[in-house]
């Protein structure tokens, strides 16, 4: 028979409601500190290693593609969510979540730690990256860029060599396209990849994305040239390459179906895996024409300003992560951001694609460091993708874009 | 009675006429989510969307995919309710396997169609070619990729309308179809003087849930194209998206919700007009 609810019952109910919060908080120090981070092999077994950094640190990981794991940290963060602790970042969400005062920075806790785990050692050009107005807000994990894969069998086969410019790069695509079979180039158009790949030709071509002020000069003259350059290219691409991201991108080389195209340096070890490649040992890399310029990232883990974890014991965290011997075990997966391990010869000698990463990395020009470049990427990816499709001519595309950009910087607060 | 209505009011209230009444109080504020304090801008927003050229692209966009997806899929869901109707075994067998792909997640759907008409490995590709047919660029064409949307909609919710109009076929008064049998009706005579008249009002009932679903367009095409080639795809509630939580403006990405919310009640309200006018048995 069901008992009746008294009202004695309803308060009691009422009084552990209203307790709660504060039980809670009484063994939040026994809680598990959440990682949110995007994934792929190489931060999989970084959020692997966070959770056995340091005993009786229970740590609980959500790992998800990079716009989604943005876009929570975003929606957490804006709302002030004590619920992270840890998120993963990039140059340009690192620069953005600390503008808008949402990170912990870092630089005690970097002083403090320095010595107990070499973090002199972290490559000082990624560590520019990490900060902002002065202040340290991340500890780079990895670092990746873009390189010109292509394939040595085919470019041997019909007398080719790597090209110097984005014309010789066109030319060579043109050569070993013969579609369906296989195409020249490939590449991904789709979303944030937009910026990743006009990057090396907006910088090489172009003047870049903005001046000093933040005004954009990728519609000028030269960067119509860069744009058109890519809309040449896009002719020997495999089809569908607005809607093409990474992983496609990474099976159209591995899967024999295209000849080259920029590959970020995390994929390469993929292409030399026999139970996913069809192309193994015949991928070479090198640097992208005209000098490179080409995309260079950093994984980043960085500490929200909300939560409610011990700082110091957080920080011990990702640090004991980042640790050498774990960087070397992930080094097959991601490039690392220790000196140390990058230079190591033995390491260059058992994945061939080291010594190519390194030169691209001496060449490499990040986005620009604008908090807002996400939200200005947006609206030049999308033109820039009207603009190679044919759908507008690339001129009146860049120019709409410039437009928009500006519209958007001037309303906050930029140009005054 | 009314005591007995508060538990589901307050309820509705708090999950439905609140988030609504933020959604309309946001639209009137500049809001960016990375700022500072929201700024209350009276219309500018819905000002600045309706001067905005894309809004109107994407609405041409959202209602030239909704008009040929709800269209395609009513002419096949019928063709195939009927078939059904006059099927004489594995009736419940073929109905349950034509339904699956409307009982799959749609971005679980939504990634499987992606593999299906990917550029050259995708497994339409891969077959064409195999045949040595030159396939089209599915998802990279503009024209393409509106018929790929379009074929993956009528993919994932044929089956609603095959079974509704199924179940609709199966109350109805087979006397009327053995009197016009007897006066010497063929086959299509039958379906269009006596069946279709009488599943009028049951057909625009389900075309109007359909048109108003299709509307919200999102999952398939964020997924499968994401808006592209350029913005060829891009439909309302994409850009919507885009404008939330790519730019991060909540006051505009609101406005652009109730903008929709009121294209959307207008057309269904038509739709209702349309029906209670024809036949007011459909609601």
């Amino acid at each position: 028979m069901p008992r009746a609810i008294s009202r004695r019952r309803l308060l009691a109910a009422t009084a552990a409601g209203l307790a709660a919060p504060a039980i809670r908080r009484a063994f939040a120090a026994g809680e598990p500190v959440q990682l949110v981070s995007h994934r792929y092999p190489g931060l999989e077994y970084y959020a692997d290693k966070l959770k056995s950094a340091l005993p009786n640190v229970p740590v609980e990981t959500r790992l998800m593609q990079a716009p989604d794991a943005i876009q929570l940290d975003r929606l957490a963060l804006s709302s002030g969510s004590a619920q992270l602790d840890i998120l993963w970042g990039n140059n340009i969400t690192l620069v953005s979540f600390a503008k808008s005062g949402w990170l912990e920075p870092l630089d005690d806790l970097w002083a403090k730690h320095k010595d107990e785990f070499n973090l002199g050692d972290i490559n000082e050009q990624l560590m520019k990256g990490c900060t902002y107005n002065g202040h340290v807000y991340g500890m780079p994990l990895t670092v990746n860029t873009l390189l010109y894969a292509y394939r040595g069998d085919l470019y041997e086969q019909k007398g080719l060599v790597p090209a110097k410019t984005w014309d010789d790069y066109i030319a060579n695509a043109k050569a070993l396209n013969a579609p369906p079979r296989r195409y020249g180039v490939t590449l991904a158009l789709k979303g944030d990849m937009v910026s990743n790949e006009m990057n090396a030709v907006l910088n090489t071509i172009g003047d870049g994305w903005f001046d000093k002020d933040w005004r954009p000069t990728f519609n000028d003259a030269r960067g119509v040239e860069a744009v058109e350059t890519y809309k040449r290219l896009a002719q020997y691409c495999v089809p569908g390459y607005t809607a093409v991201h990474n992983d496609e991108h990474t099976i159209n080389m591995s899967q024999d179906i295209a000849a080259q195209g920029q590959q970020w340096a995390t994929r390469c070890s993929t292409m030399d895996n026999p139970d996913k490649s069809h192309v193994v040992g015949k991928v070479k890399w090198t640097v992208m024409p005209q000098g490179g310029k080409q995309v260079v990232v950093s994984d980043v883990y960085c500490i929200s300003r909300f939560s409610t974890k011990d700082k110091d014991t957080t920080f011990r965290l990702i640090a004991s992560a980042l640790r050498e011997e774990n960087q070397r075990g992930a080094a097959a997966l991601a490039m690392p951001s220790r000196k140390a391990v990058i230079a190591d010869p033995m390491l260059a000698q058992k994945y061939r694609w080291y010594p190519a990463v390194s030169e691209a990395l001496s060449v490499a020009q990040p986005l620009p460091a604008l908090p807002e470049f996400s939200e200005a990427s947006e609206l030049v990816n999308k033109r820039i993708d009207q603009a190679i499709v044919g759908q507008m001519e690339v001129k009146p595309a860049l120019d709409a874009a410039a437009t928009e950009v500006q519209a958007m910087l001037s309303e906050r607060g930029y140009y005054k | 009675m009314w005591p007995f209505m508060v538990p589901s009011l307050a309820v509705m209230g708090f999950v439905l006429l609140y988030p609504l009444a933020s959604a309309v109080w946001y639209s009137f504020l500049r809001y960016y989510l990375g700022g500072g304090a929201p700024v209350f801008v009276g219309l500018a927003n819905y000002l600045d969307l309706l001067s905005d050229a894309r809004f109107w692209s994407d609405l041409l966009t959202t209602v030239i995919l909704v008009g040929f997806s709800v269209a395609l899929q009513l002419v096949i869901g019928l063709a195939l309710a009927l078939a059904l109707y006059a099927a004489a075994r594995g009736v419940r067998l073929i109905s349950l396997l034509n339904f699956l792909p409307n009982v799959v997640t749609p971005v679980v759907g939504a990634i499987f169609l992606k593999w299906l008409f990917i550029g050259r490995f995708g497994l339409i590709d891969s077959t064409l070619i195999s045949f040595d047919i030159f396939p089209p660029d599915w998802l990279g064409d503009p024209v393409w990729a509106k018929v790929t949307l379009i074929l993956a909609d009528t993919w994932k919710f044929m089956p609603f309308l095959m079974l509704v109009l199924y179940a609709g076929l199966q109350a109805f008064d087979t006397q009327l179809l053995e009197a016009a049998q007897i006066d010497g009706a063929n086959g299509w005579q039958r379906l269009r003087y006596v069946i279709l008249p009488m599943m009028k009002p049951l057909i625009l009932f389900v075309v109007a849930i359909r048109a108003m679903d299709a509307f919200r367009f999102f999952d398939l095409v964020y997924v499968i194209t994401n808006g592209g080639p350029g913005t060829a795809t891009e439909t309302i509630t994409l850009y919507t998206y885009q404008i939330g939580f790519r730019m991060l403006e909540v006051g505009k990405a609101s406005a652009l919700g109730v903008i929709t919310l009121v294209i959307v009640a207008a057309m269904i309200g038509g739709l209702i007009f349309l029906m209670s006018r024809r036949g007011r048995e459909a609601f």
